[in-house]
């Protein structure tokens, strides 16, 4: 070959490969999925868009892993949003200093993510990890979550059905720090306290309530989950925020409402009051709610929505082991089963915001439920909620929708009788018959 | 140029058996794998199958490039034409678009399991449009590497060996190389991590530029290839 057509030809293959280095650089992805499973959420992007510094994410995968190839392009999704997030996916027996260094279990792997000095760790490469990980490295402040004690609350860390080790562990995950205070022992919420957690207290609060009461009336956050097990009355604290508790059991009576053969576990689908504590939740489930009520008329400043509720069909009965409606004592539905409540006041020239977010049942955050439906998101939106973090949401990454396949034995005999028998059947025949054309002339 | 060399081309190779027997091997052994991996997810996925026929067609594609420029060089017809001032590129051109025309025809009868998997369930759609782009822009790069492989030898068995092993060797190019320094590197020549993307329903420009300069490659050097025979 001449030297100048030489020449031509390795300007040409340069040019291509040029292209093909300017087209990975600039790649664009059109996700044509139905549910769009292939694109980070709206939250996610969100998120990423307010990393502002450099983060590494190093994900430790074993290359037999079967997930690998769409974990590694769910980071290559991240690094495409925002390019000061950098990843790379490496084999925790190939690298044992740095999963030493990054203190992530050699047998299990994970994730972590590195921002300057500070390390969030991840147990899954997943969306929702990655972005609870982002999350927590870009929030400055730690809210630290109080749980109360010392009146029969369900304990944060008990693993029994009805203990709340689980939501504990998922708001750990997601950035809160928890502590367990004991309102018996010493009668006041310390400073530290960014929100407190009152689970079904079911031994009367006395001093406590006082206590309590003043850190609301300070502009105090709380979340209270009331349940129908405890005789405890919760009123006099909830009332000055125009809430209280309507006690007995809701019996919810529309099929979709309710779990199967089980009418006193509501299904609530559809949420009112446009609060961002139900913003984009799924179905939750409450097993065994009470009533929670708002008053008719608020003082200046309060806000109440009454997000979740059952259905028209439902009604509350004052005594459970009636399961039927008595029109002289029972409330007929749609019932409040949560509540959230923002009050602003001004206090000596300062300004003082409480929030509330008040539920008829407990057990929903319970080990024993916690899992089921959006429950788990309910429980990080109230918390982010009232500790004042809304921006920071739960994220749900774009999970495919399960398409199944009625392929019965005598249709899966029919489609392979015509894939594997007609189609290349009737391509043999056509080569046949050319052959046979061509021989004849 | 480019026609009347495809139209030829195209004649030629359907005329002769290889295409026939490409393709019912082709449907046979993607048929019974495909509707073996429906059988074991029960869910109305055509997912599964692009990755098995892009496979089929890494090895089938070189049989039916192999005698494209090969066999002319064989029979002494190449040195024939390239005797009068014919240009080189529309030759290589007209050869890649009769074969790959070839392929996609041998590949068309595959879009009979979409009205399958739509009678049996409800399927997304998006992925099997972007499933079968991805094996059309597939069947291109392999079919500009069977021409290459074809104008570099004068037999057609070599021709497709040399064509079956660069394509076997782009299919498995993310494979081995997990902890390397060079992983991230050749992780972007794999056949195969281009066509998953868009069997799970996404169509990367990159990836879309990675199959056509792969063919385009191939092309300008197997035209640089058959023209330097003719400088001999």
């Amino acid at each position: 070959m001449r030297p100048r057509r030489f020449l031509l030809v390795a300007l040409a293959v340069a040019a291509i490969a040029f292209l093909q280095v300017v087209l990975e650089r600039n790649d664009r992805t059109y996700d044509l999925t139905a549910e769009h499973t292939l694109s980070l959420t709206s939250e996610t992007t969100a998120v990423v868009r307010q990393v502002h510094h450099p983060v590494r994410v190093t994900a430790f995968l074993r290359p037999e892993e079967a997930g690998r190839p769409e974990e590694a392009a769910l980071l290559d999704r991240y690094h495409r949003l925002n390019r000061r997030i950098t990843y790379r996916v490496i084999d925790p027996d190939a690298a044992p200093g740095e999963t030493r260094r990054l203190d992530i279990d050699p047998v299990f792997g994970g994730m972590a993510l590195e921002q300057g000095t500070r390390v969030e760790r991840a147990p899954t490469v997943t969306e929702q990890d990655v972005t609870a990980g982002l999350a927590r490295l870009l929030r400055r402040h730690v809210p630290t979550l109080c749980a109360a004690t010392g009146h029969g609350e369900a304990a944060i860390d008990a693993t029994v059905n009805d203990g709340l080790s689980t939501a504990a562990a998922l708001l750990r995950e997601n950035g809160f720090r928890l502590r367990a205070i004991d309102l018996l022992v010493e009668p006041a919420v310390p400073d530290g306290c960014d929100g407190l957690l009152l689970v079904r207290p079911t031994a009367p609060l006395g001093p406590a309530q006082q206590a309590v009461g003043a850190y609301l009336a300070g502009g105090g956050r709380a979340v209270v989950l009331t349940d129908p097990v405890s005789s405890v009355d919760l009123n006099p604290l909830l009332a000055p925020y125009g809430v209280g508790i309507d006690r007995g059991i809701v019996f919810e009576s529309a099929p979709d409402a309710h779990l199967r053969g089980d009418p006193t576990s509501l299904v609530v689908r559809q949420y009112q009051g446009g609060t961002p504590v139900a913003r984009g939740l799924p179905p939750t489930v409450f097993p065994g709610a009470q009533g929670v009520t708002s008053a008719e008329h608020l003082e200046r400043g309060i806000a109440v929505a009454a997000f979740a509720q059952s259905s028209s069909a439902s009604y509350l009965s004052r005594r459970a082991e009636r399961a039927e409606f008595d029109p002289n004592n029972d409330v007929r539905g749609p019932i409040t089963v949560a509540a959230a409540v923002d009050r602003s006041a001004t206090v000596a020239g300062k300004a003082q915001r409480t929030r509330l977010v008040v539920t008829g049942d407990a057990d929903f955050a319970a080990n024993g439920s916690i899992g089921d439906a959006g429950n788990s998101r309910l429980v990080i939106q109230a918390s982010e909620w009232v500790t004042l973090q809304e921006d920071l949401v739960t994220v749900d990454a774009n999970l495919p929708t399960v398409r199944p396949l009625a392929l019965t034995d005598a249709r899966r005999r029919y489609v392979l009788f015509l894939t594997v028998g007609v189609v290349p059947g009737l391509i043999l025949l056509a080569g046949v018959m050319v052959w046979a054309v061509r021989r004849g002339r | 140029m480019t026609r009347a060399t495809a139209g030829k081309d195209l004649r030629v190779l359907w005329t002769s058996p290889i295409p026939y027997v490409v393709a019912a091997l082709f449907h046979a052994v993607v048929a019974v794998l495909y509707v073996s991996q429906l059988e074991d997810r029960r869910q109305a996925l055509m997912q599964p199958f692009f990755p098995i026929a892009g496979f089929m067609l890494v090895v089938l594609v070189p049989v039916l490039a192999m005698r494209t420029l090969a066999e002319e060089a064989r029979a002494g017809t190449l040195d024939l034409l390239l005797a009068v001032p014919v240009a080189t590129r529309p030759l290589v051109a007209g050869k890649w678009l009769a074969t790959w025309a070839t392929s996609l025809a041998v590949l068309a009868p595959a879009a009979l399991f979409a009205p399958i998997l739509r009678w049996f369930g409800h399927p997304d759609s998006g992925p099997i449009v972007t499933g079968f782009a991805g094996l059309v822009l597939l069947t291109a790069a392999l079919t500009g590497i069977g021409v290459l492989a074809s104008s570099l030898t004068a037999s057609q068995p070599v021709a497709a060996m040399v064509a079956l092993f660069v394509s076997l060797a782009l299919w498995f190019a993310h494979r081995g190389t997990a902890s390397a320094g060079v992983a991230g590197v050749l992780a972007r020549f794999s056949t195969s991590d281009r066509l998953r993307s868009f069997a799970g329903g996404a169509v990367h420009t990159a990836d879309v530029g990675f199959f056509v300069a792969v063919a385009a490659g191939a092309l300008v050097l197997a035209a640089a290839a058959v023209d330097s025979r003719r400088l001999r």
